[in-house]
């Protein structure tokens, strides 16, 4: 059984002439990382939004782990994790309390809640900083706090939007090394970027979107090889979306 | 859902906790206006007997009309006279300008010949009423005599009124004891001729020479009824007015915490967790409720031991304490309530810190803090009755000055918890309007 199962989604906005999204089929499987890649305004955020239950589409089907997330969002909720593309962290609240904030919003108390913001603080790399304000991090630290906070209750499926978005080197490399490791759980991921060598390293499957469509869906080897003189997933980008910047 | 509700509650108050401007806003600035205002208005909430208005007499006339004024002046118990010394110093113009400049509150002019013109007229229709003249058609001699009143610009309504009530009392009280003492002489002089011309009564009898009482005892006296429990003072004025102005002030940073997490992907963050929208919401209301209910506590605290030791009356908050309770519990909701609907309505910070304060500083004038509602035109009397502060703040006036007990303030009560329910209604619809547009 797939972790993430998408049927034909599809969202039309109050007041929007053509849909922002069409039709969308997605399957995730347990241990993959799935890459959603597309132009700004090409749908990642309205697909991630529905996926993680923020939004209602107006038609189609969101299982996960066999749960209808449409039809039922509480029981869908504690089987992911979500990683949005802003820093949402309580700036005036340490690293310690942020994450034993969102683990108690997750539902873990007592022991199990200690261990996992130890170990969410271990893996962004924070335990010394651990009782420092989040408004005194840098921005590498923000996003790495961020990350873990999506995954403190190791839920089977994450949704990362952008998550390594105006860092440096170090943190990023930190953060998808993170992510390589959670993959080797068994975590199901769908990962959405503007960069396209993160995606070839990190994603096993990617779907390239445009205008709320699907343009092609498998693993980066396998559609750089089914596009002749693409050498690679940013020329494939550029040939399925085109070369006119999208504001 | 009880776990959640209990961690945001925790939560929200560590961040408040941490927010110095906020606290600064929330617990600093009511204290400081409750201190400052009531002081400020201690003399206007007392008798009268507080505040003296300082004012010049300039005497030119030297008569004993001008004299006789002079005295009664002097017993009006808010008024101070100031005599120059030398009365032929200060003319018309001087003390125009003396006034004028500040230096006094009011300055009157008794005129030169003041006495001889007075007396000249009464003589004159005494002479009118024996001679078969009732004095209403008797030939005027001269223009009367006038008195300048010069009034500082400065000084309001009220002050103004009862400094030329107190010269127009003051002036009448003269005229009837010169006319009095006219009539008197007039009929003791008309008695005696009687006397004379009817030879003597018998045994030594003759008729009565008149001396009526001019001044005393007085014949009617005017006993002020006091309700309740007194009139109120400046403190029991002043303590709720801005306790409460202080706890509509939580909108601010209420608002700014709602919009910060809505822009920072926070609200989204949580609304992707297993956790029910209403232990978040409740958590956020009941952290802010209790701050609302701390600063109340911090403001009686001033009223009750500070502002008695700086000199004004102790804070008399009436026996009915559980209706205080309810009072400031249902006035803490509406305050979060508002708090929330501007953080739900207003795009951004910028938005919510200009309309927050702008809403409850009008909400404060309406409500009668700033200026009392009776004093108010009636347009803005009407206008006094849709403002929650106005609601909250009759309902203490009830319970601390009326002597009332809970049943006396239902209707404020149900006012500031329909307010409540209102505010949140509105933020309900306006969140659900927005995740349908985006």
């Amino acid at each position: 059984m797939p972790v993430l199962q998408v049927t034909r989604l599809t969202k039309v906005y109050a007041g929007a002439s053509e849909p922002a999204l069409n039709e969308l089929d997605l399957e995730v499987r347990r241990g993959e990382i799935f890459g959603l890649l597309g132009p700004n305004g090409a749908g990642k955020t309205t697909a991630i939004s529905i996926m993680n239950t923020l939004l209602r589409p107006t038609s189609g089907q969101v299982d996960i782990c066999g749960v209808d997330a449409v039809r039922h969002p509480d029981r869908a909720r504690p089987l992911f994790g979500s990683v949005p593309q802003e820093v949402a962290l309580f700036e005036r609240l340490t690293a310690a309390e942020n994450l034993s904030y969102f683990g108690r919003m997750h539902g873990l108390n007592g022991s199990t809640l200690q261990t996992a913001v130890a170990e969410g603080l271990r893996m962004a790399g924070l335990t010394s900083r651990a009782g420092d304000r989040v408004e005194t991090f840098s921005g590498g630290m923000k996003r790495r706090a961020n990350l873990v906070v999506g995954i403190l209750h190791r839920p089977p499926l994450l949704f990362l939007d952008e998550p390594t978005v105006g860092i440096d080197a170090q943190s990023r490399n930190l953060i998808l090394e993170s992510l390589l490791r959670l993959r080797q759980e068994g975590i199901a991921m769908v990962y959405t970027t503007h960069y396209m060598e993160e995606a070839s390293r990190l994603c096993s499957r990617v779907a390239i979107i445009d205008r709320g469509r699907c343009m092609a869906v498998g693993s980066p080897a396998t559609l750089i090889r089914q596009h002749a003189g693409c050498t690679d997933l940013g020329d494939l980008f550029i040939r399925l979306t085109g070369k006119q910047p999208r504001d | 859902m009880l776990f959640k509700f209990a961690f945001t509650f925790l939560k929200e108050l560590r961040l408040l906790g941490r927010d110095r401007s906020g606290l600064l806003l929330l617990f600093a600035m009511p204290a400081v206006l409750v201190v400052v205002i009531t002081l400020v208005q201690d003399n206007v909430f007392k008798d009268q007997g507080g505040t003296r208005l300082e004012g010049v007499v300039v005497d030119r006339d030297g008569g004993e009309v001008a004299r006789d004024l002079i005295r009664r002046l002097e017993q009006v118990p808010f008024l101070a006279l100031v005599r120059t010394g030398d009365d032929t110093l200060l003319d018309d113009a001087g003390v125009r300008r003396a006034v004028h400049a500040g230096g006094y509150r009011f300055g009157i002019v008794l005129p030169d010949g003041l006495s001889e013109s007075v007396r000249g007229r009464v003589e004159e229709e005494i002479r009118g009423m024996f001679s078969g003249n009732d004095g209403a058609d008797a030939p005027v001699t001269d223009a009367p005599a006038r008195i300048t009143l010069h009034l500082d610009p400065t000084m309001t309504g009220g002050y103004r009124t009862a400094v030329a009530g107190a010269l127009d009392q003051a002036v009448a009280a003269t005229q009837i004891m010169l006319r009095m003492r006219a009539l008197e002489q007039g009929l003791n002089r008309r008695i005696a001729r009687l006397n004379e011309a009817m030879g003597g009564m018998p045994e030594g009898q003759s008729l009565p020479v008149l001396a009526p009482a001019l001044e005393d005892p007085p014949l009617v006296r005017v006993a002020e009824a006091i309700p309740g429990r007194g009139v109120p003072t400046a403190v029991q004025q002043n303590v709720p007015a801005w306790a409460l102005f202080g706890m509509f002030f939580i909108a601010v940073p209420l608002a700014g915490g709602l919009i910060r997490e809505r822009r920072q992907g926070i609200a989204a963050r949580l609304m992707t967790m297993p956790v029910p929208r209403l232990a978040l919401l409740a958590g956020k209301l009941c952290a802010y409720a209790c701050v609302c209910l701390v600063q109340f506590v911090l403001i009686v605290l001033v009223g009750k031991w500070l502002l008695p030791r700086l000199g004004t009356a102790v804070l008399d908050m009436g026996d009915a304490h559980g209706a205080v309770a309810l009072v400031v519990l249902c006035s803490a909701l509406a305050a979060t309530g508002f708090g929330v609907m501007l953080g739900t309505l207003a795009r951004t910070q910028e938005q919510a810190t200009t309309l927050g304060p702008i809403a409850v500083v009008i909400a404060a004038a309406l409500g009668g803090l700033m200026v009392p509602v009776f004093a108010m035109p009636a347009g803005m009397q009407a206008l006094s009755r849709i403002s929650p502060l106005a609601w909250g703040h009759d309902a203490f006036m009830e319970l601390f000055v009326r002597g009332g007990d809970v049943s006396a303030v239902t209707g404020q009560v149900t006012s500031l918890l329909l307010f409540f329910a209102a505010t949140l209604l509105v933020s309900m619809i306006a969140t659900h309007r927005r995740w349908r547009r985006i």
